[in-house]
């Protein structure tokens, strides 16, 4: 029933082609992560409300996860909240979470395994990432994604040996899927913006010139040794068992070899040959290491290496920018 | 009955029981057989009487005590005692006193009974009395009238008298007290001194106490030598009478006389027998000590006392050693007196000799345990004994003394005296036995010194055998003694020697130097067991740094070679090892070469096992407990404290060089991320003293090392200095170097140079320039020196600065890494090993096993510079492009090997791309700060890294269009070089030298494959028909096994290479190894690399040229046995072909190379290559002692063939500089070496080598092969066909068992061989081919198996099967000796020319390889038995 159908349902019916995120959801995001997420390493998590309208889930609400909620049951939490913004009349069902992050350093198997639940349990979940180092730069940086099917697949059976990944196809880079992210506001806030702008003072918003970002890369270059080792940790763990089982197959073979020399001879004194199924209790295949581990540090050092290209790309340009100006004065 | 002599304390109880037992196997150890058991238990009767009297008299004595203080409760426990005790010596008493209670005994009864008879009246002093007492007063007296009940009959004597004396059991004992006293001294004194003898005889009629006389044996024992007293026969009586009376005073004794005169009478007959002449005059003396009377009465008066008697006797004596309970000390007495009696019939120093010999080696026997020391007096006679013997020896020099004497060769009479033994051995068992005492005695002690002294005597008997050993000895022996001496010498420092090193005395002064530098010369050339030369090289090098001749030491340290065998070497000599390791370190430290001397304290320090290393005490090991038998075995290594080395100025001495070296490379490298650790113990003291919480001033010598490093840090030198050099470290370390000031200074400005240096890497940074002479100010160097330095720092790129000559700045450049680059550096090294990793995972497939591109990039991994690693990633990208792009499709059901590539891919082009921007980044972003439009280029000079990425990219383009051809084949780096043609030696076959006849020689030794051609294989008569064939295989051409001058400039694939027959097997053989059908075939060669390396020539690597004659004459007997004979069909079944190989990766190429052209279809053909033992396929009889020995034997047949030609000799002498790099004199002995290295230049193309004008000529090239072929033309000798038969009976039972299976089921058809020259060497010396060529490369003997159809077994007895050898396709069935063989006339017609053909019946071999045919002339019936005897 359930595989199945659900791939069924994938395909049909919850097929989310874009996030469309209300102004006031993100603002309320952006204010918790700030509040929480910024500064420090622990992560700010909240649930997202709204509802999706064909192709297109629409997040209009949302709120936070208590962050030392050890007496608070985090599923009466929710649930509780819900009620009450239902009795206010707001958009109440959940349609995934939101987590702050830094340095998008956010690809980890929690990630993975939240967002599994969540989809299972509802379709149409999304994860929103947002990173507030990154906007109080003057970037802003959310991104909402979603499993693939094959991640579901895979993560439903509990089977990463290389095999059962291979036969899925899923790589790292098929592991989530990055949905387009819109943002909306009402029109009258439309208006509202449209007249604080022109009330802005002109110097404002010019630090988007900033030119000092040795920080920011050596940051991320750090955290990228770190899982570039990690992930050569992994490749050598495969090694070590790629080494053993081609030893016990040699061995395996050499066994088989002489059994089967054996039973020639036994064959030829007119005894009954010896029974062949000792031999898969003689060599016990070495359990597959499985891959998961390697597949999202992969994930996660792609995902740090398109920030830094992207970082850098920007700063190239406006290195270029600072050098026209210069050369205007 | 003890003797004092064997009890040295402490007797306990049990030992004194135990003793008369030994005493009466002592005896009985004695040949003949008597009742025993009679004397045995007299004996313990005796003792145990003692023991048991002695027991109840001390609890007498305490009763007696108790009842003074009235101490009930105790006197009850003693009271109970003593009623135990009597009960337990009841049995004594029994047979002592006929049943009587001794009186003793009775009295105490008796007085106890009047004591408590008398407190129990005193009614108001038992009022008194404690609780306690009264109650054990009461019970005391309940128990001791139950206890009396028994002897109230003794006690009833016992009161009516009273004050008798305690009767004859005491005084029985005290007298047996003297008794043992007697004893003891006769036997001590057993060295026949009447007068001592009689002395205490009389003493003992006497009865006085001889207390004093133990003093007096000790005293008169060893003393003035008691060979010189006669103890003829002639004074016998004396004391036999004295004896007599003494022993008639006490009925024990004479009970004990009788006993042994009944004993002896059989004796006496038996020695009748003995002796023909029969009057029994002298007896058989080792009779132990139980009759030291007869000692003396050595031979009878009568007898004629000569050679020949005198001999038997030792021997007689001698018999006796090591047997188990043989006296050994009086096997001693016996021998001294023997030589007294050889002495005093004047008879030739032969026997002197010998029978000196034999004491000397019972003395060294008296010592029971071989861990531990003599005792000093033994010491001393032995040091003595061993002086006279060389003496004689040195006086007679007619005689001849020597191991190689045998028993029967010995000749005592007449002369020349030949004597069996071996002075060397005892001299050598002297030396221990002095090493020994002196690891006995505490090191700190007096007594140590006092043992040391000894040494002077010692040597001095070393010197004396050394002069012997020069005039008469053999070399080896002479080795010996030399090592002997060399090794009492090498570790003493001598002040003359140390100032002729300085020049103050003249080169040629006998000094220690001189002498240690004679004795080891003459060992270097003269000695054959490499042991004694490598200790003798160790001894060497270690007296050459004690004496600061540093370079001497260093070079020939590096040129013994020894730091590859040495683990190979046994123990002591790597103790040895490391000692002379330590010293050569002290002595580059004392000279300055401070990265010399840290590299050679390493390893010994590395570890914190110094000590241990040094054998100079033993750890305690937290692990695992050392059993007893370890520790002694460890204890047994230590060595002597005198020759010890000073560990704590070797720790510091090592910490001072390491911290000398890692403080300015730390300096240096703060900035990356994994700098490795130069020297780890430096490092963990650094980190222990950091981990302090408070430092307080430097106490030992380790804290002051550490100060002063982190003084040096900081580029404080004097304070550096400070520490380093004050008082305390003076005391403790620099004052122990012999020249410690010019050390001192050494140091001095080491420091300030190091110092120096660490200050520029450390700031550096915080100049654009600095003063040369403010430097030299700052480190008061001379101006000149640290120009000298920083001018090696800008060479070295240790800083990047450059030197202003003008204004004498320096001046830097600011071009080190900042952190992001540095970042950005580490990113890139840690991005290299993944992309290792992942390449490991390829490598799991055995298409891709390492070596086979001929070394890889590994070898460069060390060096660190960015253009190195440019080619290094280039060949990485080349790799893996290739193999991801041909691996991926071949694995779709893989293990995950895709994913990874994928990953990998992805790493490294994300890798490149992120660097390609992050790099402009850094590039631009340092520069905005200070102008924005400075070239955006320049980052590009500068960092070489980038560069080799955006080549990367470049590459994987190009990979993709070179896709189809992984190997480097087209690179023109690689083509085959030109080939050079020497004009004598007509470069290894080129067809215009053919004609002359001695090039032809070398053209069939190397065997080019051209020549490789059918001859007389499968030529067979009509009527017969071809069952089968074994083939035996030589691997192809091979590099050299030595290696040889110039070896990495031969090209070894220099024409075989190029061809389109080598290109199409490498191109076949690679696709067919990635099918799992490879692993299949190869079996247990799966990890062999499949083919040789293209260009280098590997020591005993195959070459190509090797594969190409394999696949010639896979090609030539294929079409024989397949195309012609049809042996096997289209597809040979598995059991149809038969494969062996050795465990060679020449002889499994060869091997392959053979099959691709052999097989049909090799890449599906079913063959399964099995693994065939040792070189020769010995099968299951491969352990066999007996061949050393016969190898032995047939070299020293081949060292006698060489002697008849001294020219050849001559030439090998003269070639072996010139071949060999490191020649060592006389490496190269054997001319078949020689020729084999030369055959890698003549077969190769190679010009010959030449050193310094001199060059090996192409005469002497055919000159060795001709004496080659000489040697291989003289008779085969009985040993050399014994270790051959020996070596190839299991090859030759396999190759019956396969023909049997052939003549039965007619499976398999083929079985190959694939072996070696001394495979097909030992199987045709075995056969008693006579006169055959040695096996060139590539060589091939193939047996063929035929049935004659026309006979059929009715007809004949013998089978219809017969079998021919055909060798190199030359028949030489004829000449097995056991063949018998069948000429056949009759010829198919075909190609091949006409000719008889000899054919040999299967019956034969089958007889012949019966073992007791096989083994008759070892006298043997089985391989085992062939091989025990």
């Amino acid at each position: 029933m359930s595989g199945r159908n659900k791939r069924e349902s994938d395909t049909g019916r919850c097929h989310i082609n874009f996030v469309q995120l209300e102004g006031l959801a993100l603002m309320k995001i952006i204010k918790h992560c700030h509040e929480e997420g910024a500064g420090n390493t622990e992560v700010a998590q909240g649930v997202l409300l709204g509802l999706v309208v064909d192709e297109k889930l629409e997040i209009t609400n949302c709120f936070p996860f208590p962050r030392h909620a050890d007496d608070v049951d985090e599923e009466d939490y929710q649930l509780e909240m819900m009620r009450h913004l239902r009795k206010v009349n707001v958009d109440h069902l959940s349609v995934g979470w939101y987590q702050s992050t830094q340095l998008g350093n956010f690809i980890t198997t929690q990630l993975l395994d939240s967002q599994f639940s969540y989809q299972t349990s509802i379709e149409e979940s999304v994860v929103l990432i947002y990173d507030p180092i990154k906007t109080a730069r003057g970037f802003l940086s959310i991104k909402a994604y979603r499993l693939t099917p094959e991640a579901i697949s895979t993560v439903q059976e509990r089977d990463y040996t290389p095999e059962a990944l291979k036969k899925m196809r899923l790589g790292f880079e098929t592991l989530f899927q990055e949905i387009k992210l819109v943002i909306k506001n009402s029109h009258l806030v439309n208006t509202l913006l449209c007249e604080l702008y022109e009330m802005m003072p002109g110097s404002e918003g010019k630090q988007f010139l900033d030119l000092g970002t040795m920080s920011t890369l050596d940051r991320s270059l750090r955290c990228l040794m770190e899982y570039v080792d990690d992930l050569s940790q992994e490749a050598n763990k495969f090694n070590n068992f790629q080494r053993q089982n081609a030893k016990q197959l040699q061995d395996k073979h050499k066994f088989m070899q002489k059994r089967a020399a054996e039973n020639a001879q036994r064959q030829a004194r007119g005894e009954p040959p010896l029974p062949e199924e000792d031999v898969s209790k003689q060599f016990k295949p070495i359990a597959p290491l499985p891959r998961l581990d390697a597949m999202i540090t992969s994930g996660q050092i792609s995902n740090y290496c398109k920030q830094i290209s992207q970082f850098c790309s920007q700063s190239l340009g406006k290195l270029y920018v600072a050098k026209a100006l210069q050369d205007k004065k | 009955m003890t003797s004092r002599f064997f009890m040295s304390d402490s007797e306990s109880d049990s030992d004194i029981s135990e003793e008369p037992i030994n005493e009466a196997q002592g005896i009985s150890a004695v040949n003949f057989t008597f009742s025993e058991d009679e004397e045995d238990t007299k004996r313990i009767v005796r003792s145990a009487k003692e023991k048991r009297y002695e027991e109840l008299k001390n609890i007498i004595k305490n009763i007696k005590n108790f009842k003074k203080n009235k101490d009930m409760a105790n006197l009850l426990s003693s009271f109970e005692d003593v009623c135990k005790a009597y009960t337990k010596a009841l049995p004594v008493v029994q047979k002592e006193e006929g049943g009587r209670t001794p009186r003793f005994y009775v009295r105490c009864l008796a007085e106890l009974d009047d004591f408590i008879q008398h407190v129990w009246e005193n009614k108001a002093g038992r009022k008194n009395l404690s609780k306690n007492n009264a109650k054990c007063l009461t019970t005391l007296r309940q128990k001791y009238r139950k206890y009396t009940r028994d002897y109230e009959q003794d006690l009833k004597v016992f009161r009516e008298n009273p004050d008798a004396p305690d009767s004859e059991g005491e005084a029985e004992l005290e007298e047996a007290d003297d008794d043992s006293d007697v004893d003891d001294n006769l036997m001590d004194a057993a060295t026949f001194k009447k007068d001592i003898t009689s002395t205490k005889v009389a003493k003992k009629i006497a009865k006085s106490d001889n207390e004093d006389d133990d003093d007096d044996d000790d005293s008169i024992y060893w003393g003035p030598d008691s060979d010189d007293e006669s103890s003829s026969s002639g004074g016998e009586g004396g004391i036999t009478n004295l004896r007599n009376k003494f022993l008639k005073t006490t009925k024990d004794r004479d009970e004990d006389d009788l006993k042994k005169k009944k004993k002896r009478a059989p004796r006496e007959i038996k020695a009748k027998d003995e002796e023909s002449d029969g009057d029994g005059g002298w007896e058989p003396v080792k009779k132990g000590s139980a009759m030291p009377m007869e000692k003396p009465k050595m031979f009878g008066k009568d007898d004629e006392i000569n050679v020949p008697s005198v001999h038997k006797k030792l021997a007689e004596i001698m018999a006796a050693r090591g047997k188990k309970g043989t006296d050994r000390k009086e096997q001693i007495e016996l021998l001294h007196e023997l030589l007294c009696v050889a002495r005093d019939n004047n008879l030739d120093a032969a026997i002197y000799v010998k029978i000196q010999f034999s004491i000397i080696m019972s003395i060294y026997d008296y010592n029971p345990s071989v861990s531990d020391p003599m005792k000093s007096e033994f010491w001393e006679k032995v040091l003595i004994k061993i002086d006279e013997l060389l003496d004689m020896l040195i006086e007679n020099p007619e005689l001849t003394i020597g191991e190689q004497v045998t028993e029967e060769t010995e000749s005592l009479e007449k002369q020349p005296f030949l004597v069996r033994g071996c002075v060397l051995t005892i001299v050598d068992r002297m030396d221990e036995e002095f090493i020994k005492l002196l690891k006995a005695c505490d090191a700190h002690s007096n007594d140590y010194i006092i043992s040391l002294r000894d040494e002077i005597r010692v040597c001095a008997i070393i010197d004396k055998l050394l002069r012997y050993e020069e005039e008469k000895g053999l070399p080896s022996d002479i080795c010996r003694v030399y090592l002997r001496k060399i090794e009492h010498l090498y570790y003493k420092y001598e002040p003359r020697a140390a100032r002729q090193v300085v020049g103050e005395l003249p080169e040629t002064g006998d000094t220690s130097l001189a002498e240690m530098d004679r004795l080891c010369k003459y060992i270097y050339v003269r000695d054959n067991t490499d042991r004694l030369r490598t200790r003798a090289v160790l001894c060497h090098i270690y007296h050459m740094s004690l004496h600061d001749k540093w370079y001497e030491a260093r070079d020939l340290m590096l040129m013994a070679h020894l730091q590859e065998t040495i683990h190979h070497s046994d123990l002591p000599t790597q103790i040895l090892y490391n000692r002379t390791m330590v010293q050569l370190g002290l002595c580059a430290f004392r000279h300055g070469n401070i990265k010399e001397a840290h590299n050679a304290l390493l390893d010994i320090q590395s570890g914190g096992r110094a000590k241990e290393l040094l054998a100079q005490g033993l750890l305690p090991q937290r692990q695992h407990e050392r059993t007893t038998e370890q520790e002694k075995q460890e204890k047994q290594r230590q060595i002597p404290f005198h020759q010890h080395i000073n560990l704590e100025m070797l720790e510091c001495v090592y910490l001072v060089s390491a911290m000398l070296i890692e403080i300015p490379y730390m300096a240096a490298h703060e900035f990356d991320a994994r700098r490795r650790m130069i020297s780890k113990s430096f490092h963990h003291q650094l980190k222990n003293s950091e981990r302090q919480s408070l430092v307080g001033p430097p106490e030992s010598m380790r804290e002051h090392v550490v100060a002063a490093s982190k003084a040096m840090r900081n580029g404080n030198w004097r304070q550096c200095r400070n520490l380093l050099l004050n008082d305390k470290m003076n005391a403790k370390v620099w004052d122990l170097f012999h020249e410690a000031d010019r050390v001192r200074g050494m140091l001095g400005l080491k420091i300030q140079e190091e110092s120096l240096r660490t200050y520029l890497f450390t700031y550096s940074h915080v100049y654009d320039s600095i003063s040369l002479i403010k430097l030299s100010d700052m480190f008061e160097l001379p101006q000149c020196t640290v120009h000298a330095i920083i001018s090696k720092m800008i060479i070295n790129e240790e800083i990047m600065a450059s030197l202003d000559e003008p204004s004498s700045c320096l001046v830097m450049h600011r071009t080190e890494p900042s952190s992001l680059q540095s970042l950005s550096l580490q990113l890139a090294d840690k991005l290299y090993n993944l992309v290792e990793n992942n390449e490991r995972v390829l490598d799991q497939k055995p298409f891709f096993t390492r070596g086979m591109q001929g070394g890889g990039y590994r070898d460069r991994r060390d060096k660190g510079n960015w253009g190195d690693r440019r080619d290094r990633r280039d060949q990485n990208i080349h790799r893996r492009g290739d193999r991801e792009n041909e691996i991926c499709p071949q694995h779709e059901n893989g293990d995950g090997t895709c994913l990874l590539i994928e990953a990998d891919h992805w790493a490294l082009t994300c890798h490149s791309h992120l660097d390609l921007t992050q790099a402009n980044e850094l590039g631009i972003g340092d520069k905005a700060r200070s102008e924005t439009d400075s070239n955006m280029i320049r980052w590009h000079k500068k960092f070489k890294v980038l560069r080799c990425y955006i080549l990367i990219l470049g590459w994987l383009g190009i990979i993709l269009l070179f896709l189809s051809y992984w190997r480097v084949e087209t690179d023109p780096s690689h083509s085959p070089a030109p080939l050079r043609v020497n004009a004598g030696v007509g470069g290894g076959g080129d067809g215009a030298t053919q004609d002359r006849p001695r090039s032809k020689k070398l053209r069939h030794l190397c065997n080019p494959p051209e020549r490789i051609q059918r001859h007389q294989e499968g030529v067979l008569p009509s009527q017969y028909h071809l069952e089968g064939i074994i083939v035996l295989l030589r691997h192809g051409d091979r590099g050299p096994l030595l290696h040889v001058r110039n070896m990495s400039t031969i090209n070894c694939g220099h024409r075989s290479y190029g061809t389109q027959i080598y290109k199409r097997y490498v191109a076949d053989i690679l696709n067919a190894s990635r099918t799992s059908h490879y692993v299949n075939t190869v079996g247990p060669f799966v990890r062999y690399p499949l083919l040789p390396n293209p260009a280098r020539c590997g020591t005993g690597q195959l070459t190509p040229q090797g594969v190409l004659q394999h696949i010639q004459l896979g090609t030539v007997l294929r079409q024989v046995y397949l195309t012609q004979f049809n042996l096997v069909g289209e597809h040979p079944q598995p059991e149809d072909v038969v494969v062996y190989s050795t465990k060679y990766r020449r002889t499994f190429q060869s091997l392959l190379a053979f099959l691709y052209a052999f097989l049909p279809d090799f890449t599906a053909s079913k063959v399964h290559v099995q693994e065939g033992k040792g070189i020769s396929f010995c099968g299951s009889d491969c352990q066999c002692e007996r061949t050393e020995y016969f190898d032995q034997k047939y070299e020293q047949e081949r060292r006698d063939y060489r002697r008849s030609h001294p020219g050849i000799v001559e030439l090998v002498r003269r070639l072996g500089p010139l071949v060999r790099p490191s020649y060592i004199h006389d490496e190269i002995v054997n001319p078949l070496v020689m020729r084999d290295a030369l055959l890698t230049y003549v077969c190769h193309g190679a010009a010959l080598p030449c050193v310094d004008g001199r060059c090996v000529k192409p005469e002497d090239v055919t000159n060795l092969v001709s004496y080659e072929e000489w040697e291989g033309r003289q008779k085969r000798t009985s040993a050399q066909r014994k270790a051959a038969k020996l070596r190839s009976f299991g090859l030759l039972k396999s190759i019956m068992s396969a023909l049997d299976s052939m003549m039965e089921t007619g499976k398999p058809k083929m079985v190959i061989f694939s072996g070696h020259d001394k495979t097909i060497k030992y199987l045709l010396d075995s056969l008693a081919v006579s006169n055959y060529q040695l096996p060139h490369y590539a060589s091939r003997l193939v047996l063929e198996l035929y049935r004659n159809y026309t006979v059929t077994p009715s007809q004949q007895s013998t089978q219809p099967y017969f079998f021919r050898f055909v060798y190199n396709g030359k028949d030489i069935t004829k000449s097995v000796p056991f063949c018998q063989s069948v000429t056949v006339k009759q010829l198919r017609s075909g190609s091949v020319k006409r000719g008889t053909i000899s054919l040999c019946n299967v019956n034969k071999l089958q007889d012949y390889i019966k073992p007791e045919f096989y083994f008759k002339d070892f006298g043997a019936a089985s391989f085992q038995e062939a091989c025990r005897k």
